[in-house]
């Protein structure tokens, strides 16, 4: 059945992601940066980890593709409520984002989805542990709301909103923060997720 | 696997038999398919544990006949269980896939109003399978069915002229998800689709 249900959802999905052609959408600026705030919720060695801090990102391509370096710094908690250690977490990141969807505001903005691939590294920083090292991957989604200046549109600013997916291999290393991090009594049901949420809000200019 | 057979009858009963009074009376639809995403959350019981999910969506739909529409979706979520005390905590933590084969209809719709504004309630059944792992439950493969309403409102083109998307609607939706063994779920969610 899992099959089935795999088949027919390519079925009903490719036809809906195939038929809108580069030059139906205002192409995307050839240079952009973005200034926001990013947070995330996920897991370290099955722990919860999560944090909130700034973001900036720079981004080239056009006129549906664009291809991003970022980087941010949050401030971040690890371990289970009520003895949870503070820390930072630095993050830099590549990525590729597709601009899937737009819907246009008169000439002047457009509405935008957006779907985006990327990968990073993270340095973690937690009081009285070890400082590491984590990889990641995922993929995300989003909306940004744009606005278009000058001749032919070039100058644009805009907002947006993304939710991402993402993942990181395990490790020994995790695997001594996080006994480390609960003071050797760790929940029994931590498991060893390394997986998130990752939510960003920024101006693009 | 029963529910999914009644929702692909209904929706083959759809097609089969055209009403020519289901035409939405206004104007001729403006968009036939849609694709979007969404962000929700809801409750999903399994062998007697009622589990918190999380999801991001994709989602495509595509007009069949009049106001009946087929959509499929692909959910990535995070599954658990959580305490409430101390401060909502949580007990365990898993994630997985779940996709969802629906039918959808129009059950209310406005005209347009100030010419680009549709304001729609919709009703939709169907079902689907969801595939998680979770630290308790270890792996969980299980089908379901649901029925739910969707609310929203389409932002129609503002020029006639654009080759950009027609609409772009914001929505949200309720579902009462059933299990197997009479169990019975819930998913609330929030989304947005841009329509061709």
């Amino acid at each position: 059945m899992l099959r089935s249900l795999t088949i027919a959802g390519l079925l009903i999905a490719s036809p809906a992601l195939a038929e809108v052609d580069d030059e139906a959408l205002s192409p995307l600026a050839k240079r952009s940066i973005t200034v926001g705030v990013g947070g995330h919720n996920g897991k370290l060695a099955g722990l919860d980890e999560n944090g909130w801090g700034p973001n900036l990102e720079l981004a080239i391509g056009r006129p549906r593709w664009q291809y991003f370096a970022e980087g941010g710094v949050a401030r971040v908690k690890l371990g289970p409520v009520g003895d949870r250690t503070p820390g930072f977490k630095w993050r830099g990141g590549v990525g590729v984002r597709w601009l899937a969807r737009s819907f246009e505001l008169g000439d002047r903005g457009s509405i935008d989805m957006q779907l985006e691939a990327f990968t990073g590294v993270s340095r973690f920083q937690f009081e009285d542990l070890p400082r590491f090292t984590r990889p990641d991957l995922g993929f995300g989604v989003g909306y940004q709301v744009r606005g278009f200046f000058g001749d032919e549109r070039r100058k644009q600013a805009g907002l947006r909103v993304t939710m991402r997916v993402y993942f990181a291999p395990t490790s020994d290393v995790l695997e001594e923060i996080k006994m480390i991090a609960c003071r050797g009594t760790c929940p029994t049901t931590a498991g060893t997720s390394n997986s998130g949420l990752m939510a960003g809000f920024g101006g693009v200019f | 696997l029963r529910s999914l057979v009644i929702v692909c009858a209904l929706a083959s009963t759809a097609g089969a038999n055209p009403d020519p009074d289901e035409q939405i009376p206004d104007e001729p639809p403006t968009h036939q398919r849609l694709f979007g995403f969404r962000l929700g959350g809801g409750m999903q019981p399994y062998d007697g544990r009622e589990l918190t999910t999380m999801s991001v969506a994709l989602a495509v739909e595509h007009r069949v006949y009049g106001k009946w529409r087929v959509a499929g979706e692909y959910e990535y979520l995070w599954i658990g269980e959580h305490d409430t005390e101390p401060e909502n905590s949580k007990v365990t933590d898993g994630n997985g896939h779940r996709t969802n084969l629906l039918i959808r209809r129009a059950l209310m719709e406005t005209g347009k109003i100030g010419g680009h504004i549709r304001f729609y309630a919709d009703v939709e059944l169907g079902g689907g399978f969801l595939l998680a792992s979770e630290p308790m439950a270890g792996t969980i493969a299980k089908p379901h069915a649901f029925a739910g309403v969707r609310l929203g409102y389409s932002f129609i083109k503002l020029k006639a002229d654009t080759r950009a998307s027609a609409v772009w609607e914001p929505e949200v939706l309720f579902r009462v998800i059933a299990m197997p063994n009479q169990q019975a779920g819930y998913f609330f969610g929030i989304g947005m689709s841009w329509g061709d």
